[in-house]
């Protein structure tokens, strides 16, 4: 990889944590309804998660706070798509879609080995 | 905050609980939670339970955005009453069933809502609501999502109820 191409891989990526960061800014009732914004617990996770993502081949295409209060993440790849949502109590789910089929959804325990063990099997459903 | 249209008023009018399947539901979505540059969305913009909507017999998709001035410039999404996912089977045991409740009020009468049912009985609390079912019935009503207004776009607001009223 060139030097630029990796400056800006480094970019995007300090891009995605501080954007987790400015979610904690986010008022009560964001999306103009009853959400409440991420709390630091979800944002903590999700930091984790992304820094585990970061050392893999895998990038998110969308990292967004959730209406369900928490953080939700998407990875993609063609028309499959794996998304992960942090929750406000600490809790992580995960689900796998093609679009099409019925959405296969996982509890992941938020803990370095269950995330790089979600990250393989995203990478193989990915690829499939 | 906007004026608000007299027709979006609710004026001492009923509840109004038949929904025709192919009944619009739309819903504000703030511009956090489009992608940059491109008009998607993704489930982390939809929820349950008593997820709320504007119904297109009473109102018009605009007036989702009359909430706040913030809310002005916001997208708009909007799915058919048919489009509901009406019935998922949880664990295999549990029959969990979804569809739309009109609940007006009094500066927004054709607020609605989509409720959830554990077994027949409305489930209003989120930590009630099953996180694996939760996300299957969002991706699921996700993929029959339509964007109806862009992020920025500017709309008239009409003022005249829909003509199906």
């Amino acid at each position: 990889m060139q030097m630029a191409e990796q400056l800006v891989n480094v970019r995007a990526w300090q891009d995605l944590f501080e954007k987790l960061d400015a979610c904690l800014g986010l008022a009560p009732n964001w999306d103009g309804y009853s959400a409440l914004p991420p709390s630091s617990l979800a944002v903590g996770k999700a930091k984790e998660f992304l820094t585990l993502l970061r050392g893999s081949e895998l990038e998110p295409a969308r990292l967004k706070p959730s209406v369900a209060s928490g953080i939700g993440l998407t990875i993609r790849k063609g028309r499959r798509k794996v998304y992960v949502e942090f929750y406000n109590d600490g809790t992580v789910y995960a689900f796998f879609s093609d679009g099409e089929s019925e959405p296969e959804t996982r509890q992941v325990q938020a803990r370095q080995e269950d995330y790089l063990a979600l990250i393989g099997q995203s990478r193989e459903y990915l690829n499939a | 905050m906007p004026d608000l249209p007299s027709a979006m008023r609710r004026n001492g009018r009923r509840k109004d609980r038949d929904f025709r399947p192919d009944e619009y539901l739309c819903r504000r979505v703030p511009l956090e939670l489009w992608d940059d540059g491109d008009v998607v969305i993704d489930i982390d913009a939809i929820e349950l339970p008593d997820m709320s909507v504007i119904r297109s017999k009473y109102g018009h998709p605009e007036w989702a955005r009359l909430e706040s001035d913030e809310c002005i410039d916001w997208g708009v999404i909007g799915f058919c009453v048919g489009d509901i996912p009406a019935r998922l089977l949880h664990m295999g045991v549990f029959t969990w069933t979804f569809g739309p409740r009109h609940v007006p009020l009094e500066e927004n009468y054709p607020h609605s809502e989509v409720w959830a049912y554990e077994n027949g009985m409305h489930v209003n609390a989120k930590n009630r609501l099953d996180p694996h079912l939760h996300l299957r019935w969002r991706e699921i009503l996700l993929r029959r999502i339509k964007t109806i207004i862009r992020p920025y776009k500017p709309m008239e607001i009409r003022q005249e109820a829909p003509a199906n009223a």
